[in-house]
């Protein structure tokens, strides 16, 4: 057969069996196959010669790449659509691409081995088959929605006349991903072989099964086309009732939209857009629906929202290298990371409180041993309960078996001596925030541990890591490994270095939390650190709203209005109020010209209020959950029960300026290093709304002049914490 | 540390030269030894055996990695992990190139894992070995008869609804009755109690001597918890559906017990006749012990602390239907003889108590004349056991005898012992089912 077809880009591979062109697509230039513009075009070019092949017999598209079939289109394109028009075009070239797969006489086959996502998925849709192997990296799924965008290369016309309405919904609203077994129940694919038979049964396929497009295998409504009469006793009544009538579906918008509503709480254009999309293309012709679909494409690649998004996808993704020197890094792995893999040593959790269970329960669930290890049975026995449950209920629902549970309690080693943790290289102490005790901590490590070179990372959420080096034998191996709790849950880790911390110390705490599945921001040490530091800031700024006489609720609405995920007096509750006030007492050590604190928050504490932990705090608690704010709070304030109104935007511009500027105030400092650590460390340590991109993008978006100007109105009325930082004069310059 | 580097010498010229050194035991650790059905009713035979052998590789620093095998004695046999050894490993998150593998050497089963892991350390084949066993009776896999496993494997091999119908014909719901473990031995159809009544009555042995030994063991355990002397060697296991049974301690032991109170329990196996009481003779217990060896070289060169080495063993074996639990008095002589040593010499004897009738039997068998010459081919008596030297810190009657563990333990006490007592010398013996005995000569680090 031709074998003159030549890829441009050298991405593509094009070969011939019997007749069959199976175009290959691998970029040895990258890690992952994405589809750039070049690529595109290049992709286009050979598929149309293929095609033009006399006696062609079929086309596979494959990827030879180890766990990678595409991952979709790369990222920069999105930086070119700066137009609703220019993102439009770029999904109806999208959409041209993939119909000619679509439209060949001959059939066409996707044979998807490694990840298969948004563009990648939507080019495998359009083909007249999918299979795909049953190898553990072969997942398949639209996460367009997680870039605020909607599948604009077909994805929400074809992936529900495929796999039906609901289904559809499920993967294209979340975003979320399916392995080979899952896609087969949902007919996603109609095979799965073993990995090395893939390409064999592509080819197969292609020389047995007629070209069957899309639209016109359809009867009644998509659905019914792909399933084999001895599966048709197996279908969902309710489902086909639901999906293949205009009643049953107008049903499932109206429901599809309130859980957007409930999700998004209006934050994100993108899932109401996905839905237009799907729903108003359900009653159209394949291609007026993707005419629809590349509208609403183009109109959610230019919102504020979308743009966030990606600068998020963008910093996570660069934040995830290694920043420390290479040579550190060569040690943390040899002498740290490596035993801790092999399983030849385990990671010594001192404290196993809710802090110290989460951290050996995240630990363990990657695999890694650790040694957990309180001051009595008591305290280790609540630490082995929350571990226990976590997996107990990983068990109940089904995502792990009876022996991985099992497993993931035998790398759990309970202690309540020190002894234990003779040979561990590295100790996470999570034990009461207090200087001295985390000291006697240090130095009982130091006389229990044989290796004299062990690292220990301390998990205090303020006190300085100096300070608690400074009574360490080797002061360059201690460093700060800030989790938020609940650990399984949240996903920042904030390692601090001090000036001492060496290099290696710093990398083997980087991989550690790495290895945990965690985002990472590297800070230096200071009181507060970054996270720690701004949120004082925004919380002391709510207490002073209060004590000027608004209400408890409408602070909290307030900045839940603007994005956050709970106000900040409803945190404090949470974080517990003594903690709160230990912590704010330790920046007002440092930040005394301009961290303000009512004085009235004295007597507050005096009433054994600890928040949410003791069912006494702003709030009432009934049975452990929080129910309505607790009037009782207000005497010891000025106005008593007479609150004052309060603007909305004023209580949030206030609390969001403060901590905005604290933020730019760290960067000043050298706390970070750069607007993107800031950006990810609010985000995912302190649930800063991922629309607004961050407190830095938010405010590039805003614009550094109006930032300043809103800034020095409020320095005015309100004093020198709202003086702009540095950063900001000079940005606006 | 210093002390550990010097060798000591031993006239036993195999044992100190060559290149693996001697074989050094450098951790001994088990858990709670405690009464089965009780607190660890929820632990499985390798849930239990994952708390010491984690820890003895934790405690002593020594380098996972560095084990070449482990060793696990389990008596009844496991359903659920028929290869405990391997399955350790695998469950506790240890380096997956560990490999194990799991023996059955009734009540001497762990006793049996330290011997092989000596053999392969002094032949140079492994460096570092992880021995030890368990026994959780609170965990044993009922099963059906005979003729109901038959029914069943065969209408698992039936393939038409016909066949599977015809089989029911067959059906006798009474087979179906599941049949709980008898600790009974296969070859005479005797219970170990019921052997250890013949032995009384053969050996002549008194209700009164076996309660004063059962006091004894039960008075000398409680002395040495007072003392802290187990404080080293026992790990402590959470438990239960929420971890919520923190147990740190035996719960067998008594301190309180009598000459008065033991003489009044009624005999347990012959209900008429019988010596043997339920305060005589060892518990039903729960329990795991680890013990870490490797060769003295590298224990020296890693700075692993070294609680003493491992001599020589010998295994022994009656005739089940004479005297089923005699092997110590058979396995002692020849041990102590193979090494030119006298009873004398021996400064700690750890002799498994699996019911008092049967020590006592094998103490008097060894200073009787007629059995050393006879069984023996010895001129006269053997010898007495010091009474002083034997089981200082109690016995498995106080400690009680998870089977596959209690080697474990002796092993690591008679260490402790000698250390304490400034022995150089001791003895662990043990009888085990099927009329087999073994003994094992330990030596202690000298400074």
């Amino acid at each position: 057969m031709n074998t003159s077809i030549t890829s441009v880009t050298k991405t593509l591979r094009v070969s011939w069996q019997d007749s069959v062109c199976i175009i290959d697509f691998h970029d040895e230039s990258k890690s992952m196959n994405a589809f750039s513009r070049d690529i595109l075009t290049d992709l286009d070019k050979v598929v149309s010669q293929a095609l033009a092949v006399p006696g062609l017999a079929g086309i596979v598209m494959t990827s030879s790449k180890p766990g990678c079939f595409a991952a979709g289109v790369d990222i920069s394109i999105f930086d070119s659509l700066t137009t609703q028009a220019a993102g439009e075009e770029a999904s109806a070239t999208l959409h041209a691409l993939f119909q000619k797969f679509a439209d060949a006489e001959v059939p066409t086959v996707a044979a998807i081995n490694g990840v298969c996502l948004g563009g990648g998925l939507e080019l495998s849709l359009a083909c007249h088959y999918r299979i795909c192997s049953s190898h553990a990296s072969t997942q398949l799924g639209l996460p367009e929605i997680q870039l605020g965008l909607l599948p604009g290369g077909g994805g929400t016309q074809r992936l529900p006349r495929v796999i039906g309405v609901a289904p559809a919904l499920d993967l294209i609203l979340t975003g979320k991903k399916v392995d080979a077994k899952k896609a087969l129940k949902l007919g996603l694919v109609s095979e799965v072989v073993p990995e090395n038979q893939l390409l064999q049964r592509a080819v197969q396929l292609c020389k047995t099964n007629p070209p069957v497009a899309l639209e016109k295998r359809k009867t009644g409504f998509g659905m019914l086309g792909q399933v084999r009469a001895k599966e048709l006793a197996g279908i969902d009544v309710q489902k086909l009732a639901l999906e293949t009538n205009p009643i049953g579906r107008s049903i499932i918008e109206r429901k599809t939209l309130e859980q957007i509503e409930k999700n998004t709480k209006g934050f994100y254009p993108a899932p109401k857009k996905a839905l237009e999309a799907l729903m108003k293309g359900l009653s159209r012709p394949l291609a007026e629906g993707l005419k629809i679909e590349a509208k609403l494409f183009g109109d959610l690649v230019v919102t504020p929202e979308s743009r966030s998004l990606v600068h998020i996808f963008r910093i996570v993704t660069a934040a995830k290298k290694n920043p420390f020197d290479a040579d550190a890094q060569k040690a943390a792995r040899e002498q740290v990371i490596n035993p801790l893999l092999s399983g030849d040593t385990f990671v010594g959790m001192l404290g196993a409180g809710l802090m110290g269970s989460g951290i050996a329960t995240v630990l363990s669930d990657k695999n890694i041993r650790c040694a957990l290890l309180d001051r009595d049975g008591t305290g280790v026995q609540r630490g082995l309960k929350n571990v226990q449950s976590y997996f107990d209920e990983r068990l109940k629902k089904r995502r792990i078996k009876k022996f991985d549970r099992d497993a993931a309690m035998g790398r759990i080693v309970p202690s309540v001596d020190l002894s234990t943790f003779a040979a561990t290289p590295i100790v996470v102490e999570a034990v009461f925030e207090d200087l001295a005790v985390k000291h006697d901590m240090l130095k009982r490590c130091e006389a229990a541990i044989h290796n004299e070179d062990f690292i220990f990372a301390s998990n205090t959420s303020s006190l300085p890591i100096g300070r608690i080096a400074a009574a360490a034998k080797k002061p360059e191996n201690v460093v700060g490994m800030h989790f938020f709790s609940p650990v399984p849950k949240m996903p920042l880790v904030e390692i601090i270095t001090t000036e001492k911390t060496s290099s290696k110390a710093g990398s083997a705490a980087f991989d550690l939390a790495a290895k945990m599945g965690k985002n990472i921001i590297v800070v230096k040490d200071g009181p507060g650190f970054y996270t720690t530091r701004i949120l004082a800031f925004l919380i002391a700024e709510a207490l002073n709203i209060l004590s000027e006489g608004a209400s408890i609720e409408a602070i909290d609405k307030a900045l839940e209005k603007f994005g956050m995920p709970v106000g900040p007096i409803t945190l404090l509750d949470e974080v517990g109020i003594d903690v709160g006030a230990h912590i704010i007492t330790v920046l007002k050590d440092a930040f005394a010209e301009r961290i303000v604190i009512p004085a009235e928050l004295e007597s507050i504490i005096a009433e054994d209020r600890k928040g949410r932990k003791n069912g006494r705090g702003f709030y009432t608690y009934v049975e452990g959950k929080k129910d309505k704010p607790d009037t009782g709070i207000y005497k010891h304030l000025k106005h008593g029960d007479d609150r004052k109104h309060f603007d909305m935007k004023d209580i949030a511009d206030r609390c969001m300026y403060v901590f905005m500027n604290e933020a730019a105030r760290c960067l000043d400092e050298g706390i970070i290093d750069s607007t993107a650590t800031g950006d990810l460390g609010a985000i995912f340590g302190l649930g800063f709304p991922p629309f607004l991109g961050g407190p830095f993008h938010h405010a590039q978006q805003l614009g550094y002049a109006r930032v300043v100007q809103t800034l020095d109105e409020l320095a005015g009325r309100y004093g020198a914490r709202f003086a702009p930082a540095a950063h900001w004069k000079n940005s606006a310059r | 540390m210093a002390q550990k580097k010097s060798r000591s010498h031993s006239e036993n010229a195999e044992h100190s030269q060559g290149t693996p050194g001697r074989v050094a035991l450098i951790g001994a650790v088990r858990t709670p030894f405690v009464r089965s059905f009780g607190v660890f009713e929820r632990e499985t035979p390798l849930s239990l055996s994952i708390r010491p052998a984690t820890e003895v590789i934790a405690r002593t620093g020594a380098n996972a990695s560095d084990i070449d095998e482990v060793i696990w004695g389990a008596v009844v046999p496991q359903t659920k992990n028929p290869n405990i050894a391997r399955d350790i490993a695998l469950f506790a998150g240890l380096p997956k190139s560990i490999p194990g593998y799991t023996l059955n050497r009734a009540c001497a089963s762990s006793l049996q894992t330290v011997q092989l892991a000596a053999d392969a350390i002094a032949a140079g084949r492994n460096r570092m070995v992880l021995a030890g066993g368990v026994e959780v009776l609170s965990d044993v896999p009922i099963t059906f008869s005979d003729e109901a496993r038959r029914f069943l494997t065969r209408l698992s091999r039936t393939k038409t609804l016909k066949e599977k119908l015809m089989m029911l014909s067959d059906f006798n719901p009474k087979a179906f009755l599941p049949k709980p473990p008898a600790l009974a031995e296969p070859f005479t159809g005797f219970t170990m109690g019921e052997h250890g009544e013949q032995m009384a009555v053969k050996n002549d042995i008194s209700r009164d001597r076996q309660d004063e030994l059962a006091m004894r063991s039960h008075h000398r355990a409680t002395t040495a918890i007072e003392k802290g002397y187990l404080k080293e060697e026992i790990v402590p296991v959470w438990s239960g559906v929420a971890k919520e049974n923190f147990v740190d301690a035996d719960n067998l032991v008594r301190g309180d017990t009598s000459i008065e109170a033991l003489s009044k329990l009624k005999p347990a196996f012959d209900k008429r006749n019988g010596t043997l009481t339920a305060g005589n003779s060892s518990a039903l217990t729960d329990g795991a012990s680890a013990v870490l060896l490797a060769s003295s070289s590298y224990a020296e060169e890693h700075g692993l602390p070294i609680m003493g080495y491992v001599v020589d063993s010998v295994t022994v074996a009656v005739d089940p239907r004479d005297q089923l639990l005699i092997g110590p008095a058979y396995a002692i002589p020849r041990l102590l003889q193979k090494h030119n040593l006298k009873l004398s010499d021996v400064g700690v004897y750890e002799i498994h108590e699996a019911f008092a009738a049967q020590v006592l039997s094998c103490l008097d068998a060894m200073s009787n004349t007629r059995f050393c010459q006879e069984k023996l081919g010895l001129d006269g008596a053997f010898g007495v056991v010091d009474p002083a030297r034997m089981n200082i810190d109690g016995g498995s009657i106080a400690y009680g005898h998870p089977f596959g563990a209690t080697g474990g333990r002796l092993v690591g006490r008679a260490l402790r012992i000698a250390q304490r007592t400034g022995s150089r010398y001791a003895v662990v013996a043990i009888c085990a089912a099927g009329g087999m005995g073994q003994a094992m000569l330990l030596e202690a680090p000298q400074h």
